[in-house]
């Protein structure tokens, strides 16, 4: 498991990333975080909600009520065409980002 | 199953923020602590671990409820922040947005009529079939109901029968015999003009070729009550309304163009219907429909 200071730079961008296929609904985006990292990230309702609210707060992502039939109503997240642009400029940050930690590590090693 | 809302209520302490907004959060918490819940119970777990299991996933209450908080003031809701933006952005960039969005609803409409090919068929035609029959009536009403007689006074006209009384029966509504028709005209006071009318078929013979004709037996009065003027000719009067007076006749305008090359000399011309001699004596203009589109008008004595 990874430290929650590490976590945090990067939720933003796990959920802009989830969301460009598609939109999806909260515990779904906790859910699906969890599968694709083969359990090592996982988020608790409470650590992403306030997120999401925040992402959608910057209309980076819109929240839209969908009810089906016999089902409770569920709010469902999509990517706005400013989220689009911040996922764009945020994982070519991230790679460059990483890609300079990444450096920095194997020139330890070297 | 438990009440998530009001266990959210319980523990989220927020303040300031618009009632709907506030309510929207509680219900979008309460769906996902619904779906950590069953996935809970789907995975065997029993009720009360579910549940606290569910419960987990907000282990600190203040702090969300802080973090909620925080979040920008009136701009907590996307939507409520692209109002905003709507609200003051310049009419012209609205309207473009508009123009868009329609665009985009026609796209994807008609890429949804493209992949269902048959459903389509089936919509357009029921629509086809719907506004055709709304169209349909309203035509009959916008004619009977709405557009007035095309007849000066046409709110003064009324239509009078005899209503007939049969033994446990409902009243029905008779013709009005000739012998009544002229002891209303002496008694009446109330009616400035009273006049009736009865639709028949006749044979145009001595002409080529013969004709089967639309014919109104029709008292003087009638056209006197319509306010109508002939294109040729004179109106009926009320000396023609008793049986000894001459057989007259007045033709449409269709007729006298289309079986008489609307010969100038028409009212010096007598037709025969059913064997009778008529004097044409006028033209009445197409626009004349009453009490149908006859070919021509004859009096009530007159047969």
């Amino acid at each position: 498991m990874f430290s929650r200071e590490l976590k945090k730079g990067s939720t933003e961008l796990l959920i802009l990333a989830l969301l460009e296929a598609r939109p999806r609904h909260g515990y779904e985006l906790g859910k699906l975080i969890e599968a694709r990292s083969g359990g090592r990230l996982q988020f608790r309702v409470g650590s992403l909600y306030p997120i999401l609210c925040r992402l959608e707060a910057q209309s980076l992502i819109l929240g839209r009520w969908v009810e089906k039939p016999g089902e409770r109503r569920r709010r469902f997240y999509r990517l706005t065409a400013q989220g689009r642009v911040a996922l764009v400029r945020q994982r070519s940050a991230w790679e460059e980002f990483t890609g300079a930690v990444n450096q920095i590590l194997g020139g330890e090693h070297a | 199953m438990p009440e998530w809302t009001k266990y959210i209520r319980q523990n989220l302490h927020l303040h300031g923020l618009r009632p709907d907004r506030e309510a929207e959060l509680i219900e979008d918490l309460a769906q996902q602590l619904e779906d950590a819940y069953r996935e809970a119970l789907a995975g065997g777990m029993a009720e009360a671990n579910a549940v606290a299991f569910a419960r987990q996933h907000v282990p600190d209450w203040d702090s969300l409820s802080r973090e909620l908080q925080r979040l920008p003031r009136g701009a907590a809701s996307a939507l409520a922040h692209l109002q905003e933006s709507a609200d003051t952005a310049s009419r012209s960039r609205r309207w473009w947005a508009a123009l868009g969005g329609l665009l985009r609803d026609l796209l994807f409409g008609l890429r949804m009529m493209r992949r269902d090919p048959g459903f389509t068929l089936v919509v357009v035609l029921t629509l086809a079939l719907g506004i055709g029959a709304a169209s349909a009536i309203f035509g009959v009403v916008n004619a009977v109901l709405l557009r007035p007689m095309p007849y000066p006074n046409a709110e003064r006209l009324a239509m009078i029968w005899e209503l007939g009384k049969m033994p446990n029966k409902a009243p029905e509504a008779f013709s009005v015999s000739w012998q009544d028709y002229r002891d209303w005209r002496k008694q009446v006071r109330s009616l400035e003009h009273l006049g009736v009318f009865r639709l028949q078929n006749a044979n145009l013979t001595r002409v080529n070729p013969p004709d089967r004709l639309q014919v109104s037996m029709t008292s003087a009065d009638v056209f006197n009550a319509l306010g109508v003027r002939p294109l040729l000719g004179r109106l009926f009067v009320p000396e023609e309304d008793e049986p000894v007076a001459a057989s007259t006749v007045i033709l449409s305008e269709t007729m006298w163009r289309s079986r008489f090359g609307a010969a100038p000399d028409i009212l010096e011309r007598t037709i025969t219907l059913d064997g009778m001699n008529y004097q044409v004596v006028g033209v009445m203009p197409d626009n004349m429909r009453f009490p149908a589109r006859v070919d021509c008008w004859v009096p009530c004595a007159a047969r």
